[in-house]
């Protein structure tokens, strides 16, 4: 496996999840086959995959009106159950964030759980302390 | 420095974080904010400055009390900055699923 470099990485995090009436070999495929990947990740716009542990990658995703270049290395290949990259674009600052996909089957559907770690937070990397999310969770919760 | 970032900056601190968990229960008194931290009024002031001027809080003034309140706009920032990403997978995501349901529908007719 290969090695995130997480003093590179950012504080934040996000989890989403859904879940998708295929097999979790179908789902893991939409993920690493090129024209796959360039059909539904990237929009039918460029997509250079070479899945495989260390193997790299570039998309031009579209997103809000305008194409923002991706560049990762693959970490994890892990077929059906687990993929894991590097993602870093200008929306992570140029920073090494890691996606991880994690993929289980549950009653003839499977539940893919998507992790995206260490972007950036300005001037919070320096300052971060744990409590931080918890209570901008709590906050904006109330706050609706 | 833009908005967001003097949002960030004013909650750097954790004293500041948590006088501002602490407004969320409603306005508070000035000298009530600073029983709890074990501080000076003065040093709650300073914090009260920074927090102000990130717009984070007002101050309002009853007779001769003054109360802070949260105001929610610049949280409500921090919380779009933070969820852009989280908004970018679940579109994605959906994508995947329409991917994968014209996949079946394919495989389906072919069949």
């Amino acid at each position: 496996m290969a090695e995130r470099n997480v003093k590179a990485m950012g504080a934040f995090r996000t989890d989403v999840a859904r879940s998708y009436t295929a097999k979790p070999e179908q789902v893991f495929d939409a993920w690493v086959d090129p024209a796959s990947v360039k059909a539904w990740l990237a929009e039918g716009e460029k997509a250079i995959v070479d899945p495989r542990e260390d193997g790299l990658f570039y998309l031009e995703m579209p997103y809000e009106g305008r194409k923002y270049p991706h560049y990762g290395r693959y970490l994890r290949v892990e077929r059906p159950s687990l993929l894991e990259f590097t993602w870093v674009s200008e929306g992570t600052r140029g920073k090494e964030s890691v996606v991880t996909i994690e993929l289980v089957a549950r009653g003839g559907k499977t539940e893919l759980t998507l992790t995206h770690e260490g972007l950036p937070d300005q001037e919070m990397v320096d300052s971060h302390q744990g409590g931080w999310s918890q209570i901008l969770a709590g906050l904006t919760k109330r706050l609706g | 420095m833009s908005a967001l970032d003097m949002t960030f900056a004013a909650l750097a601190d954790p004293t500041r974080r948590r006088i501002v968990a602490r407004l969320t229960r409603g306005a508070t008194r000035v000298g009530d904010l600073a029983l709890p931290f074990d501080m000076s009024l003065n040093a709650v002031s300073k914090h009260l400055k920074v927090l102000e001027k990130a717009g984070l809080v007002r101050r309002t003034r009853v007779g001769r009390e003054h109360y802070m309140q949260l105001r929610a706009a610049p949280l409500k920032e921090v919380a779009r900055w933070t969820s852009q990403y989280e908004r970018f997978w679940n579109q994605r995501l959906d994508a995947l699923g329409e991917f994968l349901n014209t996949q079946n529908q394919k495989e389906h007719n072919d069949g």
